[in-house]
């Protein structure tokens, strides 16, 4: 059986895939992650976490159409499954159910 | 201008990576480097490339994701049945494979095995690694000699004065025996025993034999007991003995002494250097031979060996001995002779100091040259097969063609012919391991008498699957590649451009072989003609239909001479110390000297004792003087030979009369002979002496009349008759000096053997290789015939595949033949000299070997009616 637990870059890339819905691929993911985390991401490490989640059933993958700039090569999409999501609600409600549980202290600020 | 990306980078990605994935990745890189381009053109190519390297990964290889067919079960089955098939449809191809590739590692395991027993001499004690042996190295002016035995009282003195050095032994002997068993038996059992041992309680301790029965207390303890081996217990008291029984009441008697049995120990192991199937203590030995025993000056096959406690400081110790040894030694023998402390496990391998009796020497580079020889035949009998499947590729190019079309990748027909390859190799892998048990048996039979005791054991398990494994990927791998990396188009193009470089690496293998068959045969023919030689030089002597017996007692000699004569066979009888050339190692050696000049100046000469008889009998030819006239108790003349006249500066006639003296002795020289070989024909002629002395007349010579056969059974009844303590032996004269060349004679069998089983596989090869030829050609054949070529032009157009290639061989092989056998032969004082009809003999046999196996296949395809060979398709 696969196991379903996924780790950090693959919670951060499967977030990504579901925000650019449908229009998520490689390139764009990785543009984004680089934003928003502000470092540099390598683009196999992208690959392989998607490769991983589609094996999971977490992400669902389908080919574009070509284009130019690509060497003729095809844009690979990627869409959220239902498991996909349930994941990310998982996760989502993990970390805010702990985080409530912070007491409330002043650090000083 | 637009960017490109490194192309060789692309084709790497494309090669490496998984189809159902290229698409993404590839397209992913692509527009990350043209993005990054627009800025930083060169940034953007290295961070490509670093892209490229980064998705070289498991995950993404093309081989991870065939992995799974590597162990699939139905693919597998599939392949096993194809290659079945294949087996099948061509017995003989299949068959002349496997006989080859069994031969050579058969050949392979056999050598290997010999070369691993020879090497593991002596490795059997614990704590090999501290014992050593004394051996003795004794200075004269022209040459060192090397003995293995030391002076009996050595031991003891050691013991004595180096307490703290480690334990010492002594040992006397072997020697040979008559063993009586009385017991409660009406008639007693007699044996002789070649190899009694005396050893003291040190070599109990250092060499500690395996207890079957009774304890090493009762062995030290006890001076008249004797220790029997498991073996030797058998033959005395039958397979089902009771040791209990036995300890407490057989008595076993040596000469008139009783021995008490006190112990039966394990047999040695039969690659032990110090052989014994009986021991007696050292002290018995002592005894009886007080003499030696306290004689500083004289060897009489006695060695001692110490184990140290530091062996770290074996250096120091042997000097230590040799500062130490002028305590007891007298001052010219200190000048002459060093101690030396030699580790146990160079017994066998250390050439200089010769044999101990009952075990041989063997040099290392012998064992290296048996490892070098099993290497060279598995790598003959692998070049053969790969030479065979490559050479039946081309018919099978429409099979890999089809399966290409249909889909079968490279990797997946790689697979397939690996398992068919693999299968035959198998089967000869398991073929060849029954065959060298049998080959071992063989080989222990016709080598009984060096005691070889040949077998696969635990440790030979890693030599057979190492040589197993590596005979599997060296025939398999070559072949698969090249039989699946054939293209389709080929086929249908008919461009073979692969299959010329093919033919050129074939050409290649053939050559290979054909070099090292060359090397085998023609060596086996040069020793064959040194072996020969040996056998029909001129000794000086007449040796035919001569036959020996021992002569145990003096007093009996002439009751024992007179009694054979009356048989109608027998011509003449002598007596002596031994035949003119030594044998079985029995040579007694002297030194000679002026009377007037001293110790220092003695020179090394063989003596001989013999009676008057003995010139007339064995045609020994004087150049001067007069045989003896009678033996007396105290020897006063002597006959020399050449060989010591030359060392005097005399002539034959000056030499009468002159007064010579020996270690035991002085006497006058009354005669000269010719020069006869004293030695085996492997060493020069030594000086030699004979006395008329009437000791040491222990053998008896009998000549045969004509071409009669002895007869064995009246000379043995005679002999009964006359002595009657003793055990009879008879020999050949002939026998035993054939004997004399046993290991030479061994070497020659290794090198016919080897040659004749080189020269079969590659015929075997040739075999085949015209098998494929004759199919592939047939229609050129066919075309030829009708525009009028004749059976000798077809037959030529085959054997043109080879035999320039036995040509270069031959020159190839020539000057490694030549050193190796010039090298040879060198051990010898008397040897052939080489000469190029050797070499051409052996490239004659070659070449007809190889053109009449060619031709057993070529003649049919030359003869064949063209109208069926072209009407075909």
């Amino acid at each position: 059986m696969k196991s379903t637990s996924i780790g950090e870059f693959e919670e951060l890339v499967l977030l990504t895939v579901a925000a650019q819905h449908d229009q998520a691929y490689g390139v764009s993911i990785k543009e984004s992650l680089e934003e928003i985390l502000d470092r540099k991401v390598n683009i196999s490490a992208i690959h392989v976490a998607l490769k991983r989640m589609e094996d999971k059933g977490l992400v669902k993958g389908r080919f574009g159409g070509i284009t130019s700039e690509r060497g003729g090569r095809r844009k690979k999409f990627y869409v959220i499954t239902i498991a996909g999501k349930k994941e990310v609600d998982r996760q989502y409600a993990i970390r805010t159910g702990i985080y409530h549980q912070i007491p409330k202290i002043s650090f000083g600020t | 201008m637009k960017r490109k990306p490194s192309k060789s980078a692309i084709k790497f990605l494309r090669w490496f990576c998984r189809e159902d994935s290229i698409e993404e990745i590839e397209g992913d890189l692509l527009e990350i480097f043209s993005k990054d381009a627009m800025h930083h053109p060169r940034r953007a190519q290295r961070y490509f490339m670093y892209n490229v390297l980064k998705s070289f990964r498991w995950r993404n290889l093309k081989i991870a994701h065939r992995g799974i067919s590597i162990i699939s079960w139905d693919l597998f089955r599939h392949y096993l049945k194809l290659s079945l098939r294949s087996i099948r449809t061509n017995p003989t191809f299949s068959f002349l494979n496997i006989i080859s590739i069994t031969i050579g590692l058969t050949c392979c395991l056999a050598l290997l095995t010999f070369s691993r027993y020879e090497e593991n001499f002596d490795r059997h004690y614990s704590e090999f690694n501290q014992i050593y042996r004394i051996v003795q190295h004794t200075q004269y002016p022209e040459k060192t000699e090397f003995w293995n035995t030391t002076a009996y009282p050595l031991a003891a003195a050691l013991r004595n004065d180096f307490p703290e050095a480690g334990t010492v032994a002594q040992t006397a002997g072997p020697l040979s025996y008559t063993i009586n068993i009385a017991g409660n038996r009406k008639t007693p059992l007699r044996y002789r025993e070649d190899y009694v041992l005396f050893v003291d309680s040190g070599y109990i301790k250092i060499f500690q034999p395996q207890w079957l029965a009774g304890i090493p207390e009762d062995f030290n303890s006890n001076i008249n007991c004797i220790l029997l081996t498991e073996t030797t217990a058998r033959k005395y008291f039958g397979p089902d003995y009771n040791p209990e029984e036995l300890l407490q009441n057989e008595v076993i008697q040596i000469g008139e002494t009783p021995l008490e049995l006190v112990g039966i120990v394990a047999d040695p192991p039969a690659n032990s250097t110090i052989r014994y199937d009986v021991l007696i203590p050292y002290s018995f030995f002592r005894n009886k031979n007080e003499y030696w025993a306290e004689n500083w000056s004289g060897n009489y096959q006695g060695t001692t060996f110490i184990r140290l406690n530091e062996p770290k400081r074996a250096g120091q110790i042997n000097q230590a001995i040799n500062h130490w040894k002028k305590k007891y030694l007298k001052p010219e023998d200190d000048q002459r002779i060093e101690y030396v402390l030699q580790p146990l496990i160079e017994m066998h391998t250390d050439t200089r100091y010769g044999s101990s009796p009952g075990s041989y020497v063997i040099s290392k580079k012998m064992i290296r040259l048996g490892r070098l020889i099993a290497i060279f035949i598995l790598l003959v009998a692998i070049l053969n097969f790969i030479n065979l499947v490559s050479a039946r590729s081309g018919i099978r190019l429409k099979e890999i063609s089809l399966r290409k079309i249909v889909g079968g990748s490279r990797w997946k027909l790689f697979q397939q012919f690996f398992l068919e390859n693999t299968l035959l190799v198998c089967i000869a892998v398991g073929l060849s391991l029954l065959a060298v048990q049998y080959v071992l048996v063989k080989i222990n039979e016709s080598l009984s008498m060096i005691n070889l005791d040949l077998k696969i054991k635990q440790d030979d398990i890693w030599t057979i699957i190492i040589v197993g494994l590596s005979a599997i990927l060296l025939t398999t791998i070559y072949p698969a590649s090249i039989l699946s990396s054939f293209k389709p188009v080929q086929l249908l193009t008919k461009q073979f451009g692969s299959r010329i470089k093919q033919s050129f690496s074939r050409k290649g293998f053939i050559l290979f072989q054909f070099i090292l068959i060359h090397g085998f045969v023609a060596s086996a023919i040069i020793i064959y003609q040194q072996m020969n030689f040996f056998k029909n030089s001129e000794v000086g002597f007449s040796s035919d239909q001569i036959v020996i017996t021992p002569a145990p007692d003096f007093s009996k000699k002439d009751p024992y001479r007179n009694e054979l004569l009356k048989l109608a066979e027998v011509e003449k009888v002598a007596y002596g110390s031994g035949p003119p050339m030594a044998i079985d190692g029995l040579s007694l050696g002297t030194t000679f000297r002026l009377p007037h000049q001293n110790e220092l100046e003695a020179r090394d000469t063989e003596l001989k004792i013999s009676g008057a008889e003995y010139f007339n009998f064995y045609d020994l030819k004087l150049l001067s003087g007069r045989p003896f006239k009678e033996n007396k108790d105290v020897f006063d003349e002597f006959i020399i030979n050449q060989e010591l006249l030359l060392a005097m500066g005399w002539t034959p006639g000056e030499a009468l009369g002159k007064k010579l003296k020996i270690n035991e002795g002085e006497g006058t020289i009354v005669g000269v002979t010719e020069n006869f070989h004293n030695n085996a024909l492997k060493s020069s002629v030594t000086p030699c002496v004979f006395t008329n002395w009437k000791y040491f007349h222990d053998q008896a010579f009998i000549k045969i009349k004509g071409n009669m056969p002895p007869p064995f059974s009246d000379i043995r009844n005679i002999w009964k008759e006359n002595f009657p303590q003793s055990v009879f032996q008879i020999k050949f004269l002939d026998d035993a000096i054939a004997r004399e060349y046993l290991f030479e004679n061994l070497i020659l069998k290794a090198f016919v053997i080897s040659s004749l089983l080189v020269v079969i596989v590659g015929c075997m090869g040739i075999f085949g290789l015209m098998t494929f030829l004759t199919l592939q050609k047939k229609k050129e054949v066919g075309i030829r015939k009708v525009l009028g070529a004749s059976i000798f032009q077809l037959l030529n157009l085959f054997n043109r595949e080879f035999l320039p290639l036995i040509l270069i061989a031959f020159i190839i092989s020539f000057p490694f033949v030549f050193v190796f056998t010039t090298k040879w032969l060198e051990n010898f004082t008397y040897h052939i000299t080489i000469s190029i009809w050797m070499f051409l003999l052996s490239a004659f046999i070659t070449v007809g070997i190889s053109i009449f196996t060619s031709t057993l296949r070529t003649y049919r395809a030359a003869t064949a009616s063209p109208v069926q060979t072209i009407r075909e398709d």
